[in-house]
């Protein structure tokens, strides 16, 4: 079985005459790209191919990398649109207090009274707060991920303990 | 232009009495509202609010530094992919 590939960003345009390229990136690790080596670059994880890093680095707006064997904008330019990803032992560790989505996705929701309440579908980043689409008996509840709401995340076991607040799961309990 | 301060900030009737009753009684529940336009005032501190965005209710769990914004602020109407899907060094709380 193909390994599964972790999306760190994707190649937006080159940058300048000398092969680099900028990115959009999906990383929330701080200077993620400043440390990287080598990263696998394609349109999808089966046709990406191991490329090395030679330069770049990241500030507030953007992120620029440069590849080694791509030395003019040609060759950058035939690179906008790919993804770039990196291996499972490239990944680091989720800033403190924080959960990679993809580890909250598929973990089962319960109530401190070991209720079931369904299964965490998606993750929506919204300016309040973060919310988890939970799957609850066919239909879509949302849940703040805010102390008030969620007891206990453990990615590990795939659960997620949440406070039964009133008005969160009743619209949907009644058969 | 901004609201004329002399009318002070609009703040939803039905949903500050709501507010006020749950203070009142020291409970906690999720307030479904339509009230976008509402000022959050102090009084809705640690309160959640579903707030409707056209299509569903988005929780929205009022912290301090959301004061003198407004509910519908915190309820996007139009979808935003900020992650890939898939596996992602994206995280969340």
């Amino acid at each position: 079985m193909a390994q599964e590939l972790c999306c760190i960003g994707s190649i937006v345009a080159a940058h300048g005459v000398k092969g680099a390229v900028r990115l959009r990136s999906f990383s929330d690790i701080p200077g993620r790209f400043a440390r990287l080596e080598s990263v696998l670059v394609g349109s999808d994880p089966a046709t990406a191919r191991s490329m090395r890093v030679t330069g770049g680095g990241e500030d507030d707006a953007r992120v620029i990398l440069q590849f080694e064997g791509c030395e003019d904008r040609d060759c950058a330019e035939e690179l906008a649109g790919l993804n770039v990803y990196i291996t499972d032992e490239q990944m680091e560790a989720p800033p403190e207090g924080r959960h990679f989505i993809h580890d909250l996705i598929g973990c089962a929701v319960r109530t401190p009274e070991n209720e079931d309440r369904g299964v965490v579908r998606d993750v929506m980043l919204l300016p309040a707060n973060d919310v988890y689409v939970v799957n609850h008996r066919g239909f879509e509840v949302l849940v703040p991920a805010v102390p008030a709401f969620i007891r206990k995340v453990d990615t590990e076991n795939k659960l997620i303990v949440v406070e039964p607040v009133p008005g969160l799961f009743e619209d949907f309990d009644e058969d | 232009m901004a609201r004329s301060l002399k009318k002070g900030p609009f703040i939803d009737e039905k949903l500050a009495r709501k507010v006020e009753d749950l203070n009142r009684t020291n409970q906690k529940r999720v307030i479904k509202t339509w009230a976008r336009r509402s000022t959050i005032p102090p009084d809705f501190i640690g309160h959640t609010f579903a707030v409707h965005n056209g299509n569903k209710f988005i929780p929205v769990y009022v912290q301090e530094n959301m004061i003198g914004h407004k509910l519908g602020e915190f309820a996007p109407t139009r979808i935003f992919r900020s992650h890939p899907g898939g596996k992602a060094e994206k995280s969340s709380r």
